[in-house]
């Protein structure tokens, strides 16, 4: 029963910002859906879509003000319980870099675990693992302002602080967005170590189609506040034309499908890695010579 | 010192970071950058692309050496709201940038400060909310807004002031593929159009593909310069960490399988277009 029990569950969930104003905006209209333990789901859309304003919900920061959320089987309308929902779900913030406020590097990566009331031992490692997950040394760095930091850095930081609470559900707001090309890889490739050896259950937001298509269990598209689309990777990129009219894309191997495909040429459009279409345009190219 | 162009002779930039510690964030650079001309600039967390680009418009100055926009001297502090005029920026963090409690306001602003007439105002505001489909949201407060948002904000009011050098301090991170897309094609009507000069800053090397130059920083030097084909192409473009995009991938993937497709390709459409002479 635990097992299929979803971590987390969204149930007609509505969220109106400035209600009653005439900037009054709908920024959730009516959301369900469940998030299982140990999935890595993805939840993509364009911008203003209602993304954030979901994945607030998670940890609490927003109380549903219309419908209910679950999150590791308790109800977070519950002021009481919803307080303490930080131990459990660790969220990154969108642009998280702005809550920096610590004097060092190591005081701000600290302030988690801290507060948590860990022994010192134990805060020194978690904040050198979690440092180190995002590609940063704790001796080079560990003493500097975080606001001497370049902007890419500074995400680091700020990435590693939640890290360091070692959270059973991890929620990503955009996490890569200003990572280096490197550093999107690694911290993906150990977001990926948690689940296989933490069971640790990952909420990522990304306006990258090719990370979709290749880490994520489920993809759910918002629009407007609403659930658009929702299945596997390979399933919902198959829908190139409304993923479009959604101003969204396919990751690139799939658009050269789609294209292909609308040029007369017998290839499969369900593709979702370089190697897939490799094996595409192999038989093309072979047929050709 | 020729007008029509930003030069970097000799700068290095190094920033306090502590009592007696200083960082190098740029080491001994030269560079020309011509009027009409579309650059890429990527490199790894760290390297001085912010750097690079806060030195160009004068926000910050060389520690040493000199920057030059159209042969004024970014030192000369008496000419920095020429340099100004002539040198628009995205930042990296749009909230650094908006200026008023009011979308349209925002926008509005450049024009405005540059003297532009009324119409002229409404017209450049009208189109750059379009291009960056804010139209909808003109009358809403930038703070508000989502972070995709807030970076189309800040995107609408560079665009608005047609500066002769448009400096993008990785606008792409936060918008959704359609975005990225309106994006770029708007910077190359605007290149193309009216010879404005792109800088565009990026850690995804899909936007800069159409760039006529792309430059890599590594650790505040220059240390790659070409055609964006030639930078993919390069073996130090890959063993610094750095991987082209997917399509250059798929060609090389399949070049070493003995299908001798053109290795020129670099974008989707000229693969497609590729495959379909065959
Ligand atoms: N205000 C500052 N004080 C001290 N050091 C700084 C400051 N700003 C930047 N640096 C340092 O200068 C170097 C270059 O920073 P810069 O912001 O130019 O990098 P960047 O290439 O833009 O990186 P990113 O991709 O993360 O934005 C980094 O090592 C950074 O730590
Ligand atoms: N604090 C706020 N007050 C009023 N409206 C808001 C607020 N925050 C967000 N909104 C609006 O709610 C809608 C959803 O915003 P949200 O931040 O959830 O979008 P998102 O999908 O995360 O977008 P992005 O990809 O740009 O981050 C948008 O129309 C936005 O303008
Ligand atoms: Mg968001
Ligand atoms: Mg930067």
């Amino acid at each position: 029963m635990t097992n299929v029990a979803p971590v987390i569950k969204v149930e007609n969930l509505t969220h109106v910002y400035s209600p009653g104003t005439p900037f009054q905006v709908v920024s959730l209209d009516g959301i369900s859906l469940e998030i299982m333990k140990g999935e890595l789901f993805a939840l993509v859309g364009s911008a203003g879509s209602g993304k954030t304003t979901l994945v607030q919900h998670f940890n609490g920061i927003i109380a549903p003000a219309k419908g209910k959320v679950w999150v590791c089987g308790v109800d977070v309308s519950d002021k009481n319980k919803r307080r303490d929902l930080w131990r459990k779900v660790g969220l990154v913030f969108q642009r998280p870099e702005q809550q920096l406020f610590e004097e060092t590097v190591f005081d701000d990566v600290a302030f988690g675990p801290r507060n948590m009331g860990l022994g010192k031992d134990e805060v020194l490692g978690r904040v050198k693992e979690a440092l180190q997950v995002v590609g940063l040394k704790i001796d080079e760095i560990g003493t500097i302002s975080p606001f001497r930091l370049s902007g890419g850095m500074r995400r680091r930081v700020a990435i590693a602080g939640v890290l360091a609470l070692r959270p059973d559900v991890l929620v990503l707001d955009e996490p890569a967005a200003g990572l280096d090309p490197r550093g999107r890889r690694q911290l993906m490739d150990h977001v990926e170590n948690f689940r296989y050896e933490r069971g640790v259950t990952v909420v990522l937001v990304t306006h990258s189609m090719e990370e979709v298509a290749l880490r994520a269990d489920r993809v759910a598209v918002l629009h407007k506040g609403r659930l658009a689309m929702g299945g596997t990777p390979r399933e919902v990129f198959n829908r190139v034309v409304e993923l479009r009219a959604l101003g969204l894309d396919v990751p690139a191997p799939a658009g050269l499908m789609h294209k292909l495909r609308a040029a007369g040429r017998r290839v499969r459009t369900d593709v979702l890695t370089i190697d897939e279409a490799r094996e595409e345009i192999a038989m093309i190219l072979g047929e050709g010579s | 010192m020729a007008a029509g162009s930003i030069e970097l002779i000799n700068v290095t930039k190094e920033y306090a970071t502590g009592r007696s510690h200083k960082k190098c964030a740029l080491d001994n650079i030269t560079l020309t950058i011509n009027q009409g001309e579309f650059v890429g600039l990527v490199g790894m967390n760290g390297s001085g692309k912010s750097t690079l680009a806060r030195l160009i418009n004068g926000l910050i100055l060389p520690t040493a050496g000199k920057v030059f926009v159209n042969g004024i001297d970014t030192a000369d502090r008496k000419s920095i709201i020429e340099i100004r005029r002539h040198v628009g920026m995205v930042f990296q963090n749009p909230d650094n940038q908006i200026v008023s409690p009011i979308v349209e306001e925002d926008v509005a602003f450049g024009p405005e400060n540059l003297g532009c007439y009324a119409d002229e105002v409404k017209e450049r505001i009208d189109w750059a909310l379009q291009a960056t489909g804010m139209d909808e949201l003109r009358h809403h407060a930038p703070y508000l807004l989502s972070g995709g948002q807030k970076q189309k904000v800040a995107i609408a009011a560079a665009l608005s002031m047609r500066p002769d050098y448009l400096i993008l301090d990785e606008p792409t991170s936060m918008l959704d593929p359609g975005g990225k897309y309106d994006l770029i094609e708007n910077l190359k009507m605007l290149n193309e159009k009216y010879g404005i000069t792109v800088m565009l800053i990026s850690h995804h090397m899909e936007d800069v593909v159409h760039a006529d130059r792309l430059i890599v920083l590594d650790q505040g030097q220059i240390y790659l310069e070409g055609t964006p084909r030639e930078v993919f192409s390069s073996e130090n473009f890959f063993s610094a960490g750095f991987k082209p995009p997917g399509i250059v991938q798929l060609v090389s993937n399949l070049r070493k399988r003995g299908h001798m497709i053109d290795e020129n390709i670099i974008t989707v459409q000229q693969m497609v277009e590729y495959i379909c002479r065959l």
